[in-house]
């Protein structure tokens, strides 16, 4: 039965699906029709088959251009962006929920990759600018609260980028305790060159640990605290270049540390560089913002950051897939469009989850941490427009260079 | 996706010529695609080879301005087939379209032979 063209007009999905229905029917008469009259021009059976096949052409594109004709072919290409986002999805689960809730947490919660935490643990800390020390990470699901550990390649990106930190330092979320020389067990900490000097350590004897010092591979060395020099090692100068075994490793003292520094409490007597993994994220990130940067500039700088490292490296993970489609005769400029349109739904989701959030959570999160106002016009103006063109960039980016490379020499090194 | 200007031109010169071959051939009495296709071919004795494929995005253009109908009927060998007519307003557009075409034919033959057009004028 044929639709009336009026209601045809009138919703041009159903007219679609009845165009595309029909024609494949059409074609199907077509293609043996032509066989026929091929046959009856002399055409030997095979040949009269190719013969019409040729004819009629890609029975595929044919159909589409039909179903173009009725319009709305928008909803088909969102269709089809859709399942391939869900395909996606599900083939990399965690990386797809960590970019939309990385987006949605840092749109939304105010404080969410960014907790401020000098207010409430390090200021009664005697740490030269300690007013301006933040403690920077990513939120853990859901919840307002500590900032969750970063990876090595993100310190370091946030190390370059970030112009609103003086310096950013890490150390290790797991303190050790090691077996001194009088056989106790006292408690070490690993801590980043950076760290040290973020914190503003200075050593009474000896130095602090150079940045090779945190390398994999380097000579293991080690800095005690005032204390430890005074209690475990006699308060002897020549302590500085002694080998001393710290748990297993043998590890040579390079430094001790002027008296009344602490780190990250005051029961840790030595410290060792903390060797960051470049993908695991392991690390408490510490920052010092540069005088007269806001928190809250910090945090957008942060999120825009974190975030197009995040959805660069879901757009690099796709090139044997850009390339294949690249082999197969997609357009360049289909390529790009496709996934910048993937990318662009991963941001709304995350857009909207997270300005949902931020008008829900805004309170609850002011009642949590000092001198944070989450309804102001940054939070929910700016910092969601940066954050939106940050993402589009990190998408368009790494796929434009995808689409630059020739097929063959990425699916080679695949 | 936007294509270059030079490529769109080109396409939409061959559609409207193709659209008005085919209600041309729908003035003789309803067919279906295959029908227009040869008959196209056969009374243009062969100099238009048309691309059959691009017969089916025409004809639905054609449905959606109104200009032809298409309904399923039986074929001459029995097989389902749709069938498309000329409508009243298809018809006029035969027209119009004619008057044009032979309004460029005879301008672009003024052009190529100057002489002829000279001597023509009245």
């Amino acid at each position: 039965m044929t639709l009336p063209l009026w209601l045809c007009r009138l919703v041009p999905y159903l007219a679609r699906r009845q165009a595309d229905a029909d024609v494949a029917e059409e074609l199907r008469l077509h293609l043996e029709l032509e066989q026929e009259r091929q046959r009856d021009a002399g055409a030997e059976d095979p040949d009269a088959r190719r013969a019409a096949r040729r004819t009629v052409g890609n029975a595929i594109l044919i159909r589409e251009r039909t179903r173009d004709v009725w319009g709305w072919r928008w909803l088909d290409d969102l269709a089809r962006d859709v399942r391939h986002a869900v395909r996606a999805l599900r083939r990399s689960p965690g990386l797809s929920a960590t970019v939309v809730i990385v987006l949605a947490l840092g749109i939304g919660a105010n404080t969410a990759m960014f907790s401020i935490v000098h207010g409430m643990l390090l200021r009664p800390l005697p740490y030269p600018g300690g007013e301006r020390l933040v403690r920077l990470g990513r939120e853990p699901r859901g919840m307002a609260g500590a900032p969750v550990y970063l990876s090595a390649r993100e310190i370091e990106r946030v190390q370059e980028a970030a112009g609103s930190f003086e310096e950013v330092g890490a150390y290790g979320a797991f303190t050790f305790e090691w077996s001194s020389p009088d056989g106790s067990l006292p408690w070490g900490a690993p801590v980043s060159p950076a760290l040290l000097r973020l914190l503003g350590a200075t050593p009474q004897l000896g130095r602090l640990f150079t940045d090779g010092e945190a390398r994999p591979g380097a000579d293991g060395v080690v800095l005690l605290s005032h204390r430890a020099w005074v209690r475990r090692f006699g308060a002897k100068p020549e302590v500085v270049g002694t080998v001393v075994t710290v748990n297993t490793e043998r590890r040579t003292v390079v430094g001790v540390l002027a008296e009344g520094f602490h780190f990250p409490t005051p029961r840790e007597e030595v410290w060792t560089p903390y060797v960051l993994r470049p993908d695991e994220p392991t690390a408490i990130v510490l920052g010092r913002l540069r005088e007269g940067v806001s928190t809250e500039r910090a945090a957008t700088e942060l999120r825009t950051i974190l975030q197009t490292m995040e959805l660069s490296y879901t757009v690099a993970q796709r090139r044997g897939e850009i390339a294949i489609r690249m082999a197969l005769g997609a357009r360049r400029g289909d390529v790009l469009a496709l996934v910048m349109r993937q990318g662009a739904a991963l941001v709304a989701t995350g857009a909207i989850v997270g300005l949902a959030a931020a008008a829900a959570g805004s309170r609850i999160l002011q009642t949590f941490l000092f001198g944070v106002a989450a309804d102001d016009t940054l939070t929910f103006v700016a910092a969601p427009l940066v954050l939106i063109a940050a993402a589009l960039l990190a998408c368009y980016v790494p796929a434009r260079r995808a689409t630059r490379i020739a097929p063959m020499e990425v699916l080679r090194s695949e | 996706m936007a294509r270059p200007p030079a490529r769109e031109d080109q396409l939409g010169l061959l559609q409207g010529t193709l659209d008005m071959l085919i209600l041309q051939t729908l003035r003789r009495g309803p067919a279906h695609g295959h029908q227009i296709a040869t008959t196209i071919e056969r009374t243009s004795r062969d100099a238009f080879q048309i691309d059959h494929g691009s017969l089916y995005p025409a004809l639905h253009r054609l449905l959606k301005r109104g200009w032809i109908t298409g309904t399923w009927g039986t074929s001459a060998n029995n097989r389902r087939a749709k069938f498309y007519a000329l409508t009243r307003s298809g018809r006029r557009q035969l027209v119009r379209e004619a008057t044009r075409w032979e309004r460029v034919v005879e301008a672009v033959g003024r052009v190529m032979r100057p002489a002829d057009a000279d001597g023509g004028t009245r």
